[in-house]
């Protein structure tokens, strides 16, 4: 078998000390295997991005250790950091977070730049990759003239850019509307197929379990039971049943919400949400 | 090298209105240095026009006269013919020199009267129209003068309390003109006849006569140390609040600089922090940084160099008595000021950027 792309043991994060301390992240563990793509799900405030922050080597850990490629990331001088990040690891953000002044030649460019290659070399990477997403008749659009999914499009040959050995995806596909959040879905877990990358996700997005070889549910700073969990007919995301989760009796089984604004919906036109016609992609 | 993505410029071209602004600015402030370098050079090159065209080895004065312009000498007229007696002494000729206010047209106007034997060195090098002055009541003036005060050969002009008749222009460039008349009429003009301001010598062992004429007790200079000590007259003055003004003109740059890439550079702060995120490292964001300021620099020197052609070009109309010489130094010295501007000019943007941190790419949670 082989050693995991990553490596995460008794990671916690504390912000703050004594009586205002607030636990971000609580004793996580974790490894991904090389290729394998982990959804990380999660109520917002659950420590799922403080918990990315500490895999992308921009924030340290109060506890534990992280190892990537064989590499101690809690224990690398701060100086280090840079070079690790810019050649063992890809970034996808929620807002593409593409660079507004550079084309989409120009942004995957850069990332490979930032990694140590230039000039043409870099130019033939960028471009493979765009192509490769299917952006090769859109290499010199600016951001301000792509659609959504075409941003996140360049922001995954970005991320790529580098070959990372990890690739961190903060809800790829929250600013996407259902069909390009499948595409998206579908071509990053193709690439992480093609080039043995490993994926962690970040996001609410139910639809992305259907690619993720493990869902993982973070909750109050640590992982929980997926199996435990249930799902909000409103808005479809995962809930956790407990004394006080929003909930609602109807037809004689009870329905549990993520929030109440999801439960009231719910009690005034139970059947229609039943029934599946009128989900809200809200929360 | 090998091609990188060039961010900085992208950065900054992607806000036209921003880096025009700045780039104008900043050249509001070379043009200021430039002009302030010309103007100073021209001055210093046109207070010693008349050592540079005159022609003489030495200048034998009053004792303790160092300099020609303004300077109060007066020795007796004898000591042209003891003069002329020394070995290795080839010519030498009387000439007085003064400064005095004419009345124009209801304004002042500083003239610089030099009295000169006709025939004799000392007097104007070249006439650009009419003739040099022969008679006592004749003089020739300047041509900067002569035209901006609409004064024509045959003329009439009073110089302290006495009227002359304009026969002829020197063609010479001068801040303040030149007045030539005779030796005689200078001596009417101050009372003060058989004596002289100054002896112009002419030898080819200026060194001999130098010492032969030492031990006359009267000052001797040669022609550099009198342009040297006209220069520190005329200029000591100015030095201060022209060295003021240039340090204004450096602040304002390097303030507007520092301005545009801060702000640039806040405007797109989450960008750099996603760049930073993707592995930049400090040195690349000081990079990034000093690349934009400079670009701004840039920008504005080329603004600031055609700005002060156009100013240069208004002063020498409105004030030709004014020479602004742009020298290679000068070009050199503002091209430095950019430059430092520029690298000054980083030092806040590149400080915020290197303690930006690169969890700015994502949102909070």
């Amino acid at each position: 078998m082989n050693s995991p792309a990553i490596s995460v043991h008794h990671l916690t994060k504390t912000f703050g000390e004594g009586r205002i301390a607030v636990h971000a992240v609580r004793d996580v563990d974790l490894d991904v295997e090389p290729g394998e793509v982990v959804l990380i799900m999660g109520p917002s405030g659950s420590g799922k991005t403080t918990l990315l922050l500490m895999l992308g080597a921009m924030l340290r850990p109060t506890a534990g250790s992280i190892m990537i490629n064989g590499i101690e990331l809690t224990s690398t001088p701060e100086r280090q950091l840079p070079a690790l990040r810019a050649h063992h690891l890809g970034f996808v953000f929620q807002d593409f977070n593409l660079l507004s002044a550079l084309t989409a030649l120009e942004n995957v460019e850069l990332a490979c730049n930032l990694a140590g290659t230039s000039g043409r070399p870099a130019e033939d990477r960028a471009i493979e990759l765009l192509r490769h997403v299917g952006l090769g008749e859109r290499l010199h659009f600016r951001p301000d003239q792509l659609s959504g999914g075409e941003k996140q499009r360049v922001a995954i040959a970005r991320a790529l850019a580098n070959r990372p050995t990890l690739l961190l995806a903060d809800e790829p596909t929250a600013n996407l509307d259902s069909s390009h959040g499948r595409d998206i879905a579908r071509l990053l877990l193709q690439l992480a197929r093609e080039q043995r990358c490993s994926i962690v996700i970040v996001s609410h997005d139910d639809r992305l379990r259907e690619i993720a070889d493990r869902t993982l549910w973070l909750a109050d700073g640590a992982f929980r039971e997926l199996d435990t969990m249930v799902v909000d007919p409103v808005c479809a995301m995962n809930v956790r049943p407990g004394d006080i989760t929003p909930h609602y009796l109807y037809g004689g089984t009870t329905h549990w919400f993520c929030s109440q604004a999801c439960r009231n919906d719910f009690a005034e036109h139970p059947e229609s949400y039943l029934r599946g016609a009128g989900q809200a992609q809200r929360c | 090298m090998n091609r990188r993505v060039p961010l900085a410029r992208r950065n900054m071209l992607a806000d036209p209105r921003r880096l025009t602004a700045g780039a104008v600015t900043v050249g509001l402030a070379i043009m200021l240095i430039l002009l302030l370098d010309g103007l100073w050079t021209g001055i210093t090159q046109s207070v010693t026009t008349y050592e540079d065209n005159v022609g003489a080895d030495l200048y034998v004065a009053q004792p303790g006269t160092r300099n020609f312009f303004g300077a109060v000498s007066q020795i007796p007229r004898s000591t042209v013919g003891e003069i002329r007696q020394q070995p290795d002494v080839e010519w030498a000729s009387p000439v007085r020199s003064f400064l005095a206010i004419v009345s124009l047209h209801d304004s002042k106007v500083p003239t610089s009267v030099i009295g000169w034997e006709a025939g004799q060195r000392g007097g104007p090098w070249e006439i650009a129209e009419g003739r040099a002055p022969e008679a006592d009541d004749e003089i020739a003036i300047g041509q900067v003068m002569a035209d901006r005060h609409e004064l024509d050969v045959g003329e009439p002009l009073d110089i302290m309390g006495s009227t002359f008749r304009i026969v002829g222009t020197s063609s010479d460039t001068f801040m303040l003109s030149f007045v030539f008349m005779t030796h005689a009429a200078t001596d009417t003009l101050l009372g003060s006849p058989d004596t002289t301001s100054f002896v112009l010598v002419g030898t080819d062992r200026p060194g001999a006569v130098r010492a032969a004429l030492a031990t006359s007790g009267l000052a001797v200079h040669d022609r550099d140390e009198l342009g040297a000590n006209d220069v520190s007259v005329m200029t000591r003055a100015y030095a201060v609040p022209v060295g003021v003004m240039r340090g204004v003109a450096f602040l304002i740059g390097i303030t507007v600089i520092a301005l545009s890439v801060y702000t640039a550079m806040m405007d797109r702060r989450r960008e750099y922090g996603i760049v930073k995120a993707m592995g930049a490292t400090r040195r690349h964001l000081l990079g990034l940084a000093l690349r934009q300021t400079l670009i701004v620099a840039g920008s504005g020197f080329v603004a600031g160099t055609l700005l002060f052609v156009v100013a240069r070009g208004l002063i020498t109309s409105v004030r030709p008595q004014f020479t602004v010489v742009l020298t290679a130094a000068a070009v050199a010295r503002a091209i430095a000021a950019a430059v430092l501007m520029a690298v000054l000019a980083s030092l806040v943007p590149a400080h915020r950027l290197a303690r930006l941190e690169p969890a700015t790419a994502y949102r909070g949670g």
